[in-house]
């Protein structure tokens, strides 16, 4: 029974099939639960975890309206986030043009000096900056914070744009410049329109590496620079009240419209590619 | 590039252009290899002087392998060692047991309004904070939680079982955090096979089951130990998640910093970064030998 087919027929009630598929709804059910459960106690009446919550109210949504000192940690972390993205597309792409488009001496090692940080772990890092931080006596400020995240998203960065400039047509360049263009204007109307999903991409997963970034910025936050990650972190030490699951209620919102964007902006190819080489 | 439609006198523009182009390689880099030599490569060397001569101690700084004495010398920190080793091996394990069906499974999915639902579920996650997530899972699986009230109601137990301030409730948090790591790897060397082996495989009489285990599983091994290199490498890595689900009650490497860090003991949190960072190269040293033996196998024919 040899036909071209790439695939054996479907049979119905395949057992095979319906346990994959079992296994499949409880691996959303697992992947969901806890970000189902944050939603449910941010609305609870009680402070601890205790299922079924006897009831309901907003009283933690009030608390956390009076957490003048998350709401900063909030915006220093939109700060350094916004920052270590933009510092990661200019110099991510300006690195990985070089890398693509140039044959020099010791290109290969400098491609291993930019990607090393990817293997370091983010709290050996973390050690390291704040030494640095105290030998430079920048420790407190937002700088040191951008320039670590920095070093965790510019190599993400530098990846994706290298393999989307690999892609870019080198044709159309040469017929710009050769009705006279110059390399700049080159650059900005013919070669960036078509690396801007990788642009997309780097500045989404820049943005999201650095704003939940804990283990990098642990070290280097005192009271004036606290990041929101390490903040919620330092919350759930000190009470484990819902403050933080209303806080939630908004970042899952956000995260739900990120990945609504993403997956519209990215078709799920790419994303995959992206994800299985350990964009994390 | 130069096809013979180029027109002539295009040529000595573009030489010149190109000459012009290799001194742009210097500005190019610039911005990149300043940042990254300056910060996280010092930040590095910096990591290893402090780990031999800690200059920020009170006294006279001075040359002294005391802090990598005190660690190689204490069984205690060997044992540390050992239970984030152990920790990693579980994690990896039970993420590559789940995410392998899983992976499986979506490949299979016919609709793709299914299939994409799935990468969501799967990537969606990921943009919500670690903390958050983790968060979920102490409310979820504490003793008054409710998958201990599940338990209870089903009479499948009478009193609460620890889930959380111990191992398991650091693996059932750890999976949950990077399963979707094991999956895509998997699913992108899935989504490469064709359908051509498992076919021929079965026209020659094989099973599914052997279809699998000598046809499909093989070929598939690349992406597998892919899969299990970056979930091994994060599980060591993690700090969050072991710290908040273990309680203080799990110590691993990442809680170890931690703690030397709380005592302003920079020199031995140095050492202690600097082996958790050998492990991690190791682990991925060893991971690029083992797919190159993978790859090899696979080439071999079935």
């Amino acid at each position: 029974m040899s036909h071209p087919r790439p695939r054996a027929p479907r049979r119905r009630r395949d057992p095979v099939r319906l346990a994959l598929g079992v296994h499949l709804a409880g691996v959303w059910l697992f992947m969901l639960a806890p970000m189902a459960f944050v939603l449910v106690y941010a609305f609870s009446s009680v402070s601890y975890a205790i299922f079924p919550p006897p009831g309901l109210s907003l009283r933690w949504f009030v608390k956390l309206f009076q957490q003048a000192a998350l709401f900063q940690a909030a915006v220093n972390s939109l700060v350094v986030a916004l920052a270590a993205t933009a510092g990661s597309l200019v110099a991510g792409t300006l690195a990985a043009l070089a890398l693509v488009r140039y044959r020099f001496r010791g290109r290969e090692i400098l491609r291993a000096v930019f990607l090393a940080p990817l293997i370091v772990p983010r709290i050996a890092f973390g050690v390291a900056m704040l030494i640095y931080a105290i030998v430079l006596r920048r420790f407190g400020g937002l700088d040191s914070l951008i320039l670590a995240h920095l070093m965790v998203t510019l190599p993400f960065a530098i990846s994706v744009l290298s393999a989307a400039l690999v892609g870019v047509d080198r044709t159309l360049e040469e017929a710009a410049m050769d009705l006279g263009a110059t390399p700049l204007v080159t650059f900005w109307k013919v070669t960036l329109p078509q690396i801007r999903t990788g642009l997309a991409v780097s500045a989404f997963f820049a943005f999201i590496i650095s704003w939940d970034q804990v283990e990098t910025s642990l070290f280097l936050v005192k009271t004036d620079n606290m990041t929101l990650p390490v903040a919620m972190f330092y919350y759930l030490q000190r009470q484990q009240d819902p403050v933080v699951a209303a806080l939630s209620v908004f970042l899952i919102g956000l995260a739900a419209a990120g990945a609504v964007v993403a997956v519209v902006l990215v078709n799920p190819r790419d994303l995959q590619r992206l994800l299985a080489a350990g964009g994390r | 590039m130069t096809t013979p439609a180029t027109p002539l006198g295009a040529r000595p523009a573009r030489a010149v252009r190109r000459r012009a182009r290799r001194t742009a390689v210097v500005p190019l880099l610039a911005p990149a290899t300043g940042a990254f030599v300056l910060v996280f490569w010092v930040c590095m060397g910096v990591l290893v002087v402090m780990s031999i001569y800690p200059f920020l101690a009170a006294g006279t700084p001075r040359v002294t392998l005391e802090a990598w004495r005190r660690f190689l010398g204490d069984a205690y920190y060997w044992g540390v060692v050992g239970t984030t080793l152990r920790l990693a091996a579980v994690v990896t394990g039970v993420c590559l047991l789940l995410g392998y069906p899983a992976a499986y499974a979506i490949h299979t999915i016919r609709r793709p309004g299914w299939a994409l639902a799935c990468y969501v579920v799967l990537f969606a996650p990921i943009l919500v904070s670690v903390v958050v997530r983790t968060y979920g899972w102490l409310l979820l699986l504490s003793p008054t939680g409710a998958v201990n009230w599940v338990l209870r109601t089903l009479g499948l137990v009478r009193e609460p079982i620890p889930l959380i301030f111990n191992t398991t409730g650091i693996v059932i948090a750890m999976v949950h955090i990077l399963l979707p790591f094991a999956v895509f790897p998997i699913l992108s060397v899935i989504g490469q096979l064709g359908g051509d082996l498992r076919e021929a495989a079965m026209d020659l009489g094989a099973t599914r089951w052997q279809t699998f285990r000598r046809v499909t599983l093989p070929l598939t091994l690349p992406g597998v130990v892919a899969a299990a290199q970056i979930v091994f490498t994060l599980t060591i890595s993690a700090f969050v998640t072991p710290f908040l689900m273990g309680g203080g009650k799990v110590q691993i490497l990442s809680g170890l910093i931690y703690r030397d860090m709380e005592a302003v003991n920079l020199a031995f949190a140095s050492v202690v970064a600097l082996v958790l960072l050998g492990l991690a190269v190791a682990i991925l040293v060893a991971s690029n030998l083992l797919v190159r033996g993978t790859y090899r196998r696979a080439e071999v024919p079935v």
